[in-house]
């Protein structure tokens, strides 16, 4: 078997390198930004300063869901939602399906937030199906960066296309490569040349990219799914199988149909079915939903996230609504187990590495660091190639810029979250802090001579940047690692540590180019 | 063997286009060989805009073609998975033929086949 022809080859060099070279800015940001967003869960604990959370399925909720259930109107008993709140209070949203103008169909009743504990009464009040976002003001700096990932701050439709087409050139990049490396298994043990020439910027290129090859595949594949799923595929499949009804196509794939039984029936007891689903899944559930409650047919649902009871992917619990008794673990689409329900259920918790808990996660941020620097490299590559060249010059500050500018935004929007945190609002605060960060790098970028210093500099106040975050955020009112190891969030030092650890491997890096620095200057003379 | 210049253009289109290039209609065979002429624009015809409308028809029409499997929803969720995956492998596949033309004929025939498949699904 012979593979592609030289003219081929080149061909699809040209393709992986110009393909690379228009989006790698972007690329870099959302591959980068996707990397830390791994550890999402941990940030959000770590931002969060309330020393002791209580899980609301912690608590027995049957009393408090038959108290709510008989003040409720009857038109909003059917439907109910339980779950845990933004903010930590537990959620009991008793709802209709209801057709609204230039809404669409939407979830409209009355939705109670308690007390997780005590469940005391917090707030009330009736509309559509409330806003998560808006309750959980400590996760901001968390929903910040996964935005940034997954939408590029582009609101909308409009930012999952984005990404998609990203998630395409990454998938591209990945197939070309694989096809021009002849000796791909030689170049997973190739050690970089040293002198900073174009072979040793191609060796260190190719290295990080074959070692990271699978994984490249994996997130580009998986991610672009994420993107284009619900913004292009259920939208094209509605067009092609059910003449442009979107809501049907959604129905079809997510809702089983079910023996429809309308006798009038006394809702299981609820704090049963959740001590049930505990001992199934392994996990307290995300949620908890009611359908059909007070009819023969009712049921109910637990969510749990990933990785329960060694699942690599959710598990959606069902229970007879009426006897409580465990019917099947159901298939997040589809009424039965299939091919094409495996596979969505896995998308997810491939993309983001949640499928084995911190472990897992720890590997999917260092191949995500992997992945980030071969971008790097190959656009280090790119322009070292074409260094004669003014234009591409030019754009080595560009890269500068780009690379090191990005992480010192992001802790520019940690320090702008921290600020806001007492008081003031963290969405404000984190966006702020983010562009503030920014427009330093653009004035660095104009008042540097090249791209090693403002690589230098830039370094230099990521490192110093990194340092001051726990220091902001004990100063806020955070939680200190006395408490931490008191209440077991490790979370809190876990995030500390990394940011400290990262910031001294910097400054010791930085401390070391100067000490050979000088002693090459030393030896001239 | 000494190879000589070829003195006429029958001969010059001889020495250049290869006999299993040639398809058999003469409409067909016309058009394929102005596309190979232009092989830079026929591959980016190809890899751009047809590619894209080659894999969302793919993602249209296999709702119709493929089995719904066990869970009654396989090929409806099958082809939007698939989907990255068509595009990216029909993005790259232009760059491989030295001549591109046939293939250019190739994804234009799939594009038919698939906007038939769609309207039978339409009709049933």
């Amino acid at each position: 078997m012979t593979g592609p022809s030289n003219q081929a080859i080149k061909r699809m060099i040209s393709l992986h390198g110009w393909s690379g070279t228009l989006v790698s800015i972007f690329l870099y940001a959302v591959v980068f930004t996707g990397t830390v967003s791994v550890l999402q869960d941990e940030i959000n604990r770590w931002s969060d300063p309330r020393r002791d959370i209580v899980h609301p399925f912690e608590n027995p909720i049957e009393d408090t869901y038959q108290q709510l259930a008989a003040q409720v109107p009857g038109a909003f008993r059917g439907q109910v939602l339980i779950e845990s709140a933004g903010d930590g209070s537990l959620r009991m949203f008793f709802y209709e399906k209801r057709k609204l103008k230039g809404q669409g169909t939407v979830d409209y009743g009355r939705d109670y937030l308690l007390d997780p504990e005590t469940h005391r009464l917090l707030a009330a009040r009736q509309g559509v199906s409330p806003h998560r976002r808006v309750e959980a003001p400590y996760h901001d700096l968390a929903h910040f960066i996964v935005d940034l990932h997954a939408r590029l701050l582009i609101p909308g439709r409009a930012g999952l296309y984005a990404t998609g087409l990203l998630g395409i050139v990454l998938l591209v990049a990945a197939i070309t490569g694989i096809l021009i490396h002849r000796h791909i298994l030689r170049d997973l043990f190739v050690t970089e040349r040293l002198g900073g020439r174009v072979v040793s910027l191609r060796d260190r290129h190719g290295l990080a990219s074959v070692w990271g090859l699978p994984f490249a595949i994996l997130v580009a594949f998986t991610g672009t799914f994420l993107s284009f799923a619900v913004s292009l595929g259920l939208p094209v499949v509605a067009i092609s199988a059910f003449g442009g009804d979107t809501e049907r196509a959604f129905a079809a794939v997510t809702a089983p149909a079910k023996i429809e039984n309308a006798t009038p029936a006394e809702l299981a007891n609820l704090d049963h079915i959740v001590a049930q689903a505990y001992l199934i899944a392994g996990t307290h559930p995300q949620f908890l939903r009611v359908e059909d409650a007070g009819r023969r047919d009712a049921r109910v649902l637990t969510v749990h996230r990933n990785g329960g009871n060694g699942a690599v992917g959710p598990h959606t619990l069902e229970f007879n609504g009426v006897t409580g008794d465990f019917l099947r673990d159901r298939p997040l689409v589809g009424h039965s187990p299939s091919l094409g329900a495996s596979t969505v259920a896995v998308m997810s918790p491939l993309h983001i590495g949640d499928f084995a808990g911190l472990a897992s996660r720890a590997v999917w941020v260092a191949l995500g660091a992997v992945l980030s620097m071969s971008i790097v490299s190959g656009m280090q590559l790119w322009l070292k190639r074409r260094g004669a060249d003014p234009v591409w010059q030019a754009c080595r500050k560009i890269l500068a810029v780009v690379v090191w500018g990005l992480p010192v935004m992001l802790v520019g929007a940690g320090w702008g979250f921290f600020a806001a945190v007492i008081g003031g609002d963290t969405h404000s605060g984190t966006v702020a802090g983010f562009l503030v960060a920014g427009f330093v790098v653009m004035c660095l970028s104009l008042v540097s001579y090249s791209a090693q210093a403002l690589s230098a500099h830039l370094r230099r106040i990521l490192a110093w940047g990194l340092v001051g975050l726990p220091v902001l955020r004990l100063q806020t009112g955070g939680v200190s690692w006395g408490e931490a190891s008191w209440n077991n969030v490790w979370q809190v030092m876990l995030i500390d540590l990394l940011c400290l650890t990262v910031a001294m491997v910097f400054l010791l890096r930085e401390r070391a180019e100067k000490r050979s620095a000088a002693m090459a200057l030393d030896v001239g003379e | 063997m000494l190879v000589t210049w070829p003195k006429t253009k029958k001969a010059m289109v001889a020495l250049t286009v290869r006999k299993d290039d040639k398809p058999s209609g003469r409409f067909g065979r016309g058009l394929i060989e102005r596309w190979n002429n232009r092989p830079l624009r026929t591959r980016w015809i190809a890899s751009g805009p047809v590619a894209f409308v080659m894999a969302i028809l793919s993602m249209a029409s296999l709702p119709h073609g493929l089995p719904a499997g066990a869970g009654g929803v396989d090929h409806l969720v099958m082809p939007v998975i698939v989907f990255p995956l068509i595009w990216a492998v029909l993005i790259v596949l232009p760059l491989l033929p030295d001549r591109p033309g046939r293939l250019l004929g190739l994804y234009i025939s799939i594009i038919l086949a698939e906007l038939a498949l769609i309207v039978a699904g339409f009709l049933a």
